[in-house]
């Protein structure tokens, strides 16, 4: 699950590289997308404040 | 004046992300510093970031690009405050070893920030904006070499990524690759 961002990425550096902008923007949003997913299963820890 | 500053952004500023990645692999692989979660989740976010310079090198600047640039700065940037407010009070403990006087994750986050804040700014300069174009432009050596460059670290980053957590979520307090190094055969 960590890597699909990366390999996300890595597909839309191919698209850029043969000239395709909107598969290269999906893939970007894509990763986006799953990186905020990982983000949201990762933070779950209560953080060390106590007010 | 204006048009300068932006070219050398755009010029400089992949460079500048491959840096960061390049030495985070660095660190990762000389010192067998092994990145948690959140580590890789920012090193997402620069990679996030990073492709918006690498379309701007590619088919030339546009604001949407820019836009690029900074939500996936601020997707690594959540996750750097995430861990800077993991450990920011006296007592919790840290990740990895400093570097400069500051932890990687401090350093990230003051990086998201100079990114956005850069972008911010290359936005309200209207000349970033000038060279739109229906051809695309074709980029110099420079520019293909840094998109090969971030091309290599992204899929570094991938291949160890996998060797870390395999195809599941990584452990939070990583302490070895899950799969077995290939060396070991040898």
């Amino acid at each position: 699950m960590m890597v699909l961002p990366f390999a996300l990425v890595l597909i839309g550096l191919l698209a850029v590289g043969f000239n395709q902008r909107s598969v290269a923007l999906s893939a970007w949003a894509a990763a986006l997308g799953w990186q905020l997913w990982l983000f949201h299963l990762h933070a779950t820890d209560k953080l060390p404040f106590s007010f | 004046m204006n048009d300068r500053l932006v070219l050398n952004f755009n010029g400089a500023g992949p460079l500048a992300i491959c840096a960061v990645l390049a030495y985070a692999f660095f660190d990762q692989l000389s010192a067998q510093d092994l990145p948690c979660p959140l580590c890789l989740l920012q090193r997402i976010g620069f990679v996030l970031a990073g492709f918006g310079l690498a379309l701007n090198l590619r088919f030339g600047q546009r604001a949407s690009h820019y836009g690029v640039v900074i939500l996936g700065a601020a997707a690594g940037l959540l996750a750097a405050a995430r861990q800077v407010m993991l450990h920011i009070v006296p007592g919790t403990g840290s990740y990895g070893e400093p570097f400069l006087g500051l932890h990687f994750y401090t350093w990230a986050l003051i990086l998201f920030a100079v990114i956005i804040i850069g972008s911010a700014v290359l936005l309200l300069l209207d000349g970033g904006l000038k060279t739109s174009s229906q051809d695309p432009p074709t980029p110099k050596l420079v520019g293909w070499a840094a998109l090969a460059l971030f091309a290599l670290l992204v899929a570094g980053n991938g291949v160890s990524t996998l060797l870390e957590c395999e195809f599941g979520l990584c452990p939070d307090d990583p302490t070895g690759y899950l799969l077995p190094d290939p060396s070991e055969y040898h």
